[in-house]
């Protein structure tokens, strides 16, 4: 992970500045070291189809006052060992969502293939905001392409594609976290069920 | 008044998939898809319950939901900040969503796992814009306008066939509707029949629909307007009947003899409306249509609050009109033509009708029938009241809701489409004559 600020806070707390500077996220943000996993909660497979640009990734988070919080991400990245997932929000249009995320850190994301339906949901309690990686922006604005094309198969005109998730029309900013668990959404009786679980 | 669920009616159709999120009671998020959210009223929307779920198991801990829900047209998306409030197994919006449920699941391959357990009803607290960009809106044909023209068309129509030729007509003039018939309950919980229809090519005036057959055995039984956007094989009735067919050969013979069903064998829209005037269910306005989401939200409003009229316009228009008496004396009827007779059969089983060999109509309709031409064969008489047709107890009519005049306007078409020179004319309200122009013969078959 890229640490930019490099300070380090009380009790070994790192301390991040994160984004463009200009941008209102060009802050510090206290934040913990994120816990990454030994084990990965889904396999090189899945994590094929979960970065691909075939996919929907919705996001969401609580509030202090323990109230859901929504929003949806410009695809992922995910590490080479698995264990961390990258997802992409504009800073504007989910203010709320990112709030809520640094304040209590809990995230949940699913992850839908529109064509299979199939779809899994990962969750987390170390959501931490960090900085966009070099290729990011380029991997937003061809997730975004990739998805208008998938949704135009199923009759979706590209330009409609292109008006809900407009990677200019916001600043976007970076949201790592691990999940420690990971369940099949498929639609069916059987979402729900448990794929891998960190003990 | 401040903008509620009714601003973003458009956002639930089911064309984007909507997303809700929950947290449990200790905090943790979910996030799921729906299959389902549908407008209830201004400050409420129900959400399909299909699996007990995450979703579930949180908002009956910690009642608060939002959903992101999104545009079909413009892409705009909007948060809605939702609060548990209690869940339905029955009833209205119930048997709604159930219908509308098996349409998106037919369009998406997922008849086998989608089925309505119950619906979850959820006050809407708050309704948030996303901020972003949004698509133009390309300008629809307003709907108001399109209603008022078709109700000031209808409130001309004295009697009841004009109404329901009215309604059709202004139906496809006013809002491009091509497709469009009038079913009218025979016997309560039994069957309709159809009584006027266009766009199709055989009028399948006088054709039985089953009652409990698709979007419109669910308008009629539930008295809601039943809106489908997607092809949808168990709603459509015309492919339940021959799946029924295919199965029974009972039912098959029958199809045979008598009036096939008007109506799209694969229609993609469909839109069902009760007529429905105080308690009573008349019959159903159907509407259909090859494309997909070719009904709106505003067409539904508009249909409903137009069959509103056309139902209280049946009941008036039906009403019997004894206390006056006929200005002329009633008419015999004119002396015999020459030339071969036309034999009439009555099989007095279930009351159908021959002309020739050719079937004209039976059930109740048929007892009517039979009546008339006994009278004119024996009595040489050919005006008629409905008054005495309500009085005869052998004709089978129902107590309630007889629907005396939708039978006699489905006699009245059928008649002119045989076209075997014997007609039934509307004389008054209330008041009819039946126009003989050759030699008529009754033959009564068990």
């Amino acid at each position: 992970m890229e640490r930019l600020g490099g300070l380090i806070g009380p009790s070994g707390w790192e301390i991040q500045t994160v984004g463009a500077q200009s941008s209102p996220y060009a802050m510090a943000w206290l934040r913990y070291p994120v816990p990454m996993t030994a084990v990965p909660a889904f396999d090189a497979a899945q994590a094929t189809w979960m970065q691909s640009g075939c996919v929907s990734v919705m996001v969401a988070s609580r509030t202090d006052a323990n109230r859901p919080v929504i929003g949806a991400s410009f695809g992922c990245r995910i590490s080479a060992d698995r264990c961390g997932v990258t997802i992409f929000l504009g800073a504007a249009t989910n203010s709320e969502l990112i709030a809520s995320m640094q304040s209590q850190r809990a995230i949940a994301v699913v992850i839908t293939e529109s064509a299979t339906t199939r779809s899994i949901q990962l969750k987390a309690s170390d959501a931490a905001l960090v900085a966009l990686a070099p290729g990011d922006q380029e991997r937003v604005r061809a997730y975004v392409g990739a998805l208008a094309q998938t949704w135009a198969l199923a009759g979706q005109p590209i330009d409609w594609t292109q008006t809900l998730l407009d990677p200019d029309a916001d600043e976007i900013i970076a949201v790592q976290f691990s999940p420690y668990i990971a369940f099949d959404q498929a639609p069916g009786p059987g979402a729900g069920t448990v794929l891998s679980e960190r003990t | 008044m401040t903008a509620g669920a009714d601003s973003i009616r458009e956002c639930l159709e089911g064309v984007v998939p909507s997303v809700v999120a929950t947290c449990s009671a200790e905090g943790v998020p979910n996030v799921c898809y729906l299959s389902q959210i549908e407008y209830v009223d201004a400050e409420h929307v129900a959400l399909s319950f299909q699996f007990f779920n995450k979703t579930r198991a949180n908002v009956l801990a910690n009642p608060y939901a939002v959903a992101m829900v999104v545009e079909p047209e413009t892409a705009a998306a909007y948060r809605l900040h939702l609060h548990y409030l209690r869940t339905e197994t029955s009833g209205p919006v119930f048997e709604r969503m159930k219908a509308k449920l098996a349409s998106i699941a037919s369009a998406t391959g997922m008849s086998a796992v989608f089925r309505l357990q119950g619906s979850d009803i959820y006050r809407v607290d708050r309704i948030e814009r996303a901020p972003g960009r949004e698509r133009v809106r390309v300008p629809r044909r307003a709907r108001l306008p399109a209603l008022r023209a078709c109700s000031d068309a209808l409130s001309r129509a004295n009697d009841l066939d004009a109404l329901f030729q009215t309604l059709l007509a202004s139906l496809a003039e006013h809002f491009g509707i091509q497709h469009a018939m009038v079913l009218v309950l025979d016997q309560p919980g039994e069957r309709f029949f159809a009584v006027a229809s266009r766009g199709y090519g055989n009028s399948g005036i006088g054709a039985e629909i089953p009652v409990g057959m698709g979007a419109v055995g669910i308008a009629a039984a539930r008295k809601v307007a039943v809106r489908v956007a997607f092809a949808n094989a168990e709603y459509a009735y015309v492919r339940a009947i021959r799946d029924r067919a295919a199965q029974d050969p009972a039912w098959a013979r029958r199809l045979e003899n008598e009036i096939p069903a008007p109506g799209l064998l694969n229609p993609h829209s469909q839109l069902a409306v009760p007529l429905e005037v105080g308690d009573a269910v008349l019959g159903v306005l159907y509407v259909e249509s090859a494309e997909i989401l070719r009904f709106t939200y505003e067409d539904e409003d508009a249909l409903v609050a137009l069959c509103r009229q056309v139902a209280l316009a049946m009941r008036v228009l039906d009403a019997d009109e004894d206390r006056v008496p006929p200005r002329n004396p009633p008419l015999l009827a004119p002396s015999e033509s020459a030339g071969p007779a036309l034999v009439i059969k009555h099989f007095a089983s279930n009351d159908s009708i021959f002309l020739g060999d050719d079937y004209l109509i039976k059930g109740v309709a048929g007892a009517i029938f039979r009546k008339l031409v006994r009278a004119f064969v024996n009595e040489r008489r050919c005006d008629f009241v409905n008054r005495e047709l309500r009085l005869d107890k052998g004709l089978g009519l129902p107590e309630l809701a007889d629907n005396l005049e939708s039978r006699l306007v489905l006699l009245q078409r059928r008649l002119a489409e045989r076209d075997q020179g014997v007609r039934l004319e509307k004389t008054g309200r209330g008041r009819f004559r039946l126009s003989v122009e050759r030699r008529l013969e009754l033959v009564e078959l068990p």
